[in-house]
């Protein structure tokens, strides 16, 4: 069977529901980004496949933007995560209780 | 051949996906994860992306996951295995369940009503090649470059000014 | 529109640089006492109005289309450097009181004010993208980056979890877009729509993707879940700044996608985003009235005015619905509505600013937030002139002429109503008037209740003075609105609608 621009988005979308539903299931903050992560990669299967429908680059510039900012953003949320830990001992998201009423 | 290509990386990644949320251990999830990024390679690469293919693997695996196992092993003990209140409590497993499979649905029905649609046409000369990629990044997306340059600089001083003790100033 | 050389860059370059200039003096200053940053920082961000004054006033793109320059982005460059100026104040003051300097805010405070303004001139996906993230990003270090405060490193990574979880829903609507149109560029996205090719459901879903990003910056309803623990956990000045600042920013690119989205977003996405404005105004004013904790509930009601600016943009994007014979009429409407939003972002911001410039000033203790509305009792008497511009702030949110909280819902539901909209109009006036009582409650313990032993006082002049400033201002422009919606009006009238 030829591999179609729809197989790319099917498999994209796959992966998004994955990512997005491993957000909401899983309470490891740490897992958490990584599933944040997982989506974004899906995204840039999307951003690639249509780069390629159209022979567009700005798809591929996307995609490599997506990479920076998704490194500044792991950098910044692990920092806060390990000044989290340093006091809390813990990673759970359940367990972020201080901003409760 | 890519149809060979896109059958074994798209279905590795889906399971290195599955997987990254299946498992209890945080590190054991990002190995999954990293497996799933380098098959992620594998389909740009299919789909013309030799350059975003080499950067997924740099720039992912090498820095960003790098990272996520190092703040992993530095965080050891309590971490790894803190998810023994089970994930969700039961009658919660369906509104968790519904958003992704409703989607699916649709898409399913998207696709059987319009048909799968092909890429079509042939690519220009070089396209996705580095030198074709660093002309619109140096060239039309020129501004885009600059102000990623500022997004790294506010994650490096903000992932310094947070990690910073209070106390340790240098000149204190 | 033509293409504009460097010199239309010069505002957003003051302001990276000045960030860049802040971080190096910091480095090579070696004071305890970090006033000089502070001035700088005012320095800089005065510098860029002045050249945004001085300068390029034409309409025209930048960098091959990748930033829009004139009236509108002007005026939110204006907005956002005044913002910005405000909270230098505002964050100097606490770090004079409390001993605990972060250098490291001013910087940020440039790269955010930097990120906004490109953000409200983006002509690009891409540069939409990257405005939004520059903000996010700073904003997520600023919010929870408080050294030693468990409560705010918790805001923070709420607020950078939720965030990324939500940018990648934007991101996959701008993925779905750039498929439909083949090209980053706005430009090229509203000429693909006009061709009114038939790949419509891509156009649908990217712009359903994309209004959940666009929801989570503002807090719309079913997007709102971060904003009250955010906005309580960060240190009161960076509140007051996301309130206003961020917020404006959202709706800064909101209204600018709206109006060139409009045809399509109207036709699908009408009936959800009407819904959306109702919950958002009721369920922010509704929650509003059991906080006893002020930031929460100024966190409640800043998602209450979230869904009052919506309506703005409802009205907005009204009247495409109604085929060919409305749209004759569209401009005026559009005009109207979009002037009224502008006004209200601005009036918004003062209000808002003014309210958090007490709040964060008022301390029971050092590195204590002044946060239990109990504990503002008898304010009047400590301290007459807090208390009554908090008491001017208060009211002017809850739209109690003469102050220009009136008159902004004033011009806003106007719009609502002459664009047919009326039953929402009278949803918006009906909870209006029920934040009246949560406003209400918090002035009647400043000047009803006996001060207690444990109530809240300060003694920072310059936030004070600053702050009575704002409520001044807050006066005037209630009851000379004319001058500053008369401006409005001409920003939006440069839109291609």
């Amino acid at each position: 069977m030829e591999v179609t621009l729809t197989h790319y988005l099917v498999l994209a979308t796959l992966l998004f529901l994955t990512g997005m539903t491993g957000f909401v299931v899983r309470r490891n903050a740490i897992v958490m980004l990584m599933c944040v992560e997982l989506m974004l990669c899906a995204v840039n299967i999307v951003f690639v496949a249509f780069s390629r429908l159209h022979g567009d680059g700005g798809g591929h510039v996307f995609v490599l933007m997506n990479f920076a900012v998704a490194a500044a953003e792991a950098a910044i949320g692990l920092a806060i995560l390990v000044e989290i830990f340093r006091r809390r001992r813990t990673v759970d998201v359940d367990d972020l209780k201080a901003l409760m009423e | 051949m890519e149809t060979i290509l896109f059958w074994l990386c798209g279905a590795l990644m889906v399971l290195g996906g599955v997987m990254t949320v299946t498992q209890r251990s945080a590190v054991i999830s990002a190995v999954w994860l990293i497996f799933a990024f380098v098959c992620a390679a594998g389909i740009f690469a299919i789909l013309d992306a030799p350059f975003v293919a080499i950067m997924q693997v740099l720039v992912y695996v090498g820095a960003i996951m790098v990272l996520f196992l190092f703040v992993i092993m530095m965080l050891q003990g309590p971490v790894l295995d803190n998810e023994k209140r089970r994930l969700l409590k039961l009658p919660l497993w369906p509104a968790v369940a519904i958003p992704p499979v409703a989607v699916l649905v649709l898409v399913g029905g998207w696709i059987r009503r319009t048909g799968t649609r092909d890429f079509g046409g042939t690519v220009p000369e070089g396209f996705g090649q580095p030198a074709a990629v660093a002309e619109l990044l140096l060239g039309r997306y020129l501004l885009a470059f600059e102000l990623v340059s500022i997004v790294l600089l506010v994650a490096i001083v903000g992932a310094l000014a947070i990690g910073k003790e209070a106390r340790k100033l240098p000149w204190k | 529109m033509p293409e504009l050389g460097g010199a239309a860059l010069w505002p957003y370059l003051i302001v990276g640089g000045g960030g860049l200039l802040v971080m190096v003096v910091d480095s090579f200053v070696r004071t305890l006492k970090k006033d000089h940053l502070s001035y700088l920082t005012m320095f800089v961000l005065i510098a860029a109005i002045a050249v945004q004054i001085a300068g390029e006033t034409r309409e025209g793109t930048v960098l091959h289309g990748m930033l829009v320059t004139g009236a509108y982005a002007r005026f939110f460059n204006f907005l956002f450097a005044g913002i910005g100026v405000v909270t230098t104040i505002f964050a100097g003051g606490i770090f004079d009181r409390d001993g605990r300097h972060r250098p490291e805010v001013y910087p940020l405070l440039l790269f955010t004010v930097l990120g906004m303004m490109v953000l409200a001139a983006a002509n690009d996906l891409m540069t939409l993208f990257l405005g939004l993230e520059t903000m996010s990003l700073a904003t997520y270090v600023l919010a929870g980056g408080v050294r030693g405060d468990v409560r705010s490193s918790e805001a923070g990574f709420k607020y950078l979890v939720l965030g990324g979880f939500s940018s990648a829903f934007l991101l996959m609507g701008m993925a779905l877009l750039y498929g439909f149109a083949g090209d980053t560029g706005f430009a090229g996205i509203s000429a693909a729509m006009t061709q009114g090719e038939p790949d419509t459901i891509l156009v649908t879903l990217g712009m359903g993707l994309m209004l959940v990003g666009f929801g989570f910056k503002v807090a719309l309803v079913p997007f709102h879940m971060w904003t009250p623990d955010v906005y309580d956990g960060a240190p009161a000045y960076i509140t007051g700044f996301m309130a206003t600042a961020v917020k404006a920013a959202g709706f800064a690119i909101l209204l600018r996608w709206v109006v060139l989205m409009q045809p399509q977003l109207a036709f699908v996405w009408y009936p959800v985003l009407a819904v959306l404005a109702v919950l958002t105004m009721s369920v922010g004013n509704v929650v509003a009235i059991v906080q006893s904790n002020i930031k929460r509930m100024l966190a409640w009601s800043s998602i209450a005015h979230a869904g009052y600016l919506f309506l703005g943009l409802l009205a907005l994007m009204s009247p495409a619905r109604g085929g060919s014979d409305a749209m004759m009429r569209t401009r005026e409407m559009g005009e109207a509505a979009g002037s009224g939003l502008l006004f209200y972002l601005i009036a918004y911001s003062v209000m808002n600013l003014a309210a958090f410039g007490v709040v964060n000033v008022l301390s029971s203790e050092r590195g204590k937030e002044a946060d239990d509305i109990n504990r503002y009792a008898g304010l009047s008497r400590r301290r007459p002139v807090a208390a009554a511009v908090l008491a001017v702030a208060l009211l002017s949110l809850a739209g109690i002429p003469p102050f220009v909280g009136f008159m902004a819902k004033f011009y806003v539901f106007a719009a609502v109503v002459r664009a047919g909209l009326v039953p929402l109009a009278i949803i918006g006036v009906i909870n209006s008037l029920v934040s009246v009582y949560y406003y209400l409650r918090v002035i009647v313990v400043m000047y009803m209740n006996e001060p207690a032993e444990d109530s809240y006082d300060g003694t920072e002049w310059v936030s004070f003075v600053t702050a009575g400033a704002l409520a001044l201002l807050v006066i005037y422009l209630g009851v000379r609105p004319d001058a500053f919606h008369h401006a409005a009006e001409v920003v939006v009238r440069q839109l291609p609608f």
